[in-house]
């Protein structure tokens, strides 16, 4: 299941995604996309388990599913 | 065997009483034939068989259009008891070997051509009014659902006039100068005006996507009141999902930092269902604070109206897609779709008939929801002759296809007011739309069906 992971902007990628596969997940290839003045988004594959693990972190703000759409 | 075929002959064969000659033959057959056949008397061996279905008619005016008489003083009876005629008119069947000989006789040899009754075609049921009929007199107040078998579809012709792009057209304004984004799955260029959108290495290239695709459709729909606008593609990068949307609302905005473009974007996708709450709180359609909505948020307070689809899971006929738990008054129109700063799109056909699939409020975020209704249910990019092709039964169709012509009237608006804020334009549209169903809003079709010309009208005498 994919999932958006958002952080304070200015957080070391790299340590974002070795955190990400501690807790059982794997990043997305797509860029980060900064939100507000402060913060990305990260797009990140992970089990449900493993984004509730995530979110506990100090350094990540909030994870939330990313979704399929339907064309109406 | 000789070809016989229809004409019409004009003899020249003045007649001092034309007028009295020929109601005497209006009145009789017998007297009708008499006519014809003494007028074609000198012409035995043509092969003339005339008609006694149609009296001989006296004509007044001359091959050069010189009138033989004065009409307008004909127009006083009592002045004029009768006129001589310049030449007669019978219907007849003739050899068509003969015709160039006839012709060599004087006789002045016209086609009978068949005509079509256009009260015979179905026109009335495609939304066509007569001389007498506005299409709106079609579309009762009452309003009404459209529901499967749904009515024909319509032309392009016809939402175009029910929007009253006419008036705004005629002040110079068609969406030049304004350009869309589409947010879906690809809009094909080879027929619509793409000039940008997101690219990066290994992906397609905007506008690559095929002419049946979902984005080609909005496209068609976007053009149909702004056919001057142009387009930015935006296609979710493989299957539409947050990730996706989250990506291409960045590139718009990005867009928008260089030089103020797209101006507004179209959004024709959602969910078709709601998780439960309990377990998946943060799903989009449950917590507003989701990095999508805020990043629609984002591009909206950029300046740019993001028009988003009801959805197609209306009580009525909902979709075969939609799942029980978005189903309906209250369940339908959810996630970015329910934003109060977005503009949410139900479906109307061309009768002002609510499309039964078309979502209902209240919204999920905000109450207040659909805000208005588009048409939908016409030849927009699918249909006879349009881009896609199909049959009559072959439309653009869903609120996918309303929402996108909400989003030209849109285009058509900011074309004549390029500082349009996304709340002036709303407040436009609502205030313009034409109430239907409940008086006031109702979670049906919103404050109504838009109408461009009042809109337009609104804005432009600094109603709004």
């Amino acid at each position: 299941m994919r999932w958006l992971v958002t952080v304070k902007r200015g957080v070391d990628l790299g340590a974002l995604a070795a955190l990400v596969e501690s807790a059982g997940g794997s990043s997305a290839a797509a860029d980060p996309i900064p939100l507000g003045d402060d913060e990305i988004v990260v797009e990140i594959e992970a089990t449900k388990e493993a984004a509730q693990r995530l979110a506990r972190d100090a350094s990540v703000i909030s994870v939330h599913p990313s979704s399929d759409y339907t064309l109406y | 065997m000789a070809t016989k075929v229809d004409v019409l002959l004009e003899l020249r064969a003045p007649a001092a009483d034309a007028f009295a000659m020929h109601e005497a033959a209006v009145e009789s057959e017998r007297e009708a034939f008499r006519q014809s056949e003494q007028l074609v008397a000198d012409l035995a061996g043509f092969g003339i068989e005339v008609s006694n279905e149609y009296a001989p008619v006296p004509m007044f005016t001359t091959q050069e259009g010189t009138f033989s008489v004065d009409l307008e003083a004909f127009a006083i009876p009592e002045q004029n008891a009768d006129v001589p005629s310049q030449s007669i008119v019978i219907a007849a069947e003739v050899d068509r070997a003969a015709i160039p000989d006839l012709q060599g006789r004087g006789v002045i040899v016209w086609p009978n051509s068949p005509l079509v009754l256009f009260s015979s075609c179905s026109c009335a049921a495609e939304g066509v009014a007569t001389d007498d009929e506005h299409l709106f007199d079609l579309a009762p107040s009452a309003g009404g659902i459209d529901c499967r078998p749904f009515r024909p579809a319509v032309s392009r012709a016809t939402i175009r006039a029910l929007l009253g792009v006419d008036r705004v057209w005629r002040d110079g304004f068609r969406g030049q100068n304004v350009v869309v984004g589409i947010i879906d799955e690809g809009v094909n260029d080879t027929v619509y005006p793409v000039i940008g959108g997101f690219s990066r290495p290994n992906s397609p290239r905007p506008g690559s996507a095929p002419i049946t695709s979902h984005g080609s459709m909005c496209a068609a729909d976007v053009l149909v009141a702004a056919p001057a606008a142009k387009l930015y593609d935006y296609p979710f990068l493989g299957h539409p999902n947050s990730g996706g949307a989250l990506t291409m609302f960045q590139a718009v905005l990005d867009h928008r930092r260089i030089d103020g473009t797209p101006h507004l974007t179209n959004n024709s996708y959602g969910f078709v269902g709601r998780p439960p709450k309990n377990e998946m709180p943060n799903h989009e359609v449950w917590d507003p604070n989701h990095p999508v909505h805020r990043k629609v948020r984002e591009v909206v307070a950029s300046g740019a109206p993001a028009f988003f689809a009801a959805g197609n899971c209306g009580e009525d006929c909902p979709s075969s897609k939609c799942h029980v738990s978005g189903i309906g008054p209250g369940n339908s129109i959810h996630a970015s779709n329910s934003l109060q700063e977005v503009i949410t799109v139900a479906a109307v056909n061309s009768r002002h008939q609510r499309i039964g699939y078309s979502s209902q409020g209240p919204g999920g975020f905000f109450n207040q929801k659909p805000d208005i209704a588009a048409y939908s249910h016409f030849f927009g990019n699918f249909g006879p002759g349009r881009p896609a092709g199909g049959d009559a039964t072959s439309f653009d169709n869903g609120t996918s296809a309303a929402t996108p012509v909400a989003v030209g009237v849109g285009a058509l608006l900011m074309s004549a007011f390029p500082d349009l804020t996304p709340p002036r334009m709303k407040a436009a549209m609502i205030q313009s739309a034409i109430n239907i169903g409940q008086p006031g809003f109702d979670h049906e079709t919103g404050f109504g069906v838009m109408n461009a010309a009042v809109a337009y009208n609104l804005i432009r005498n600094g109603a709004v």
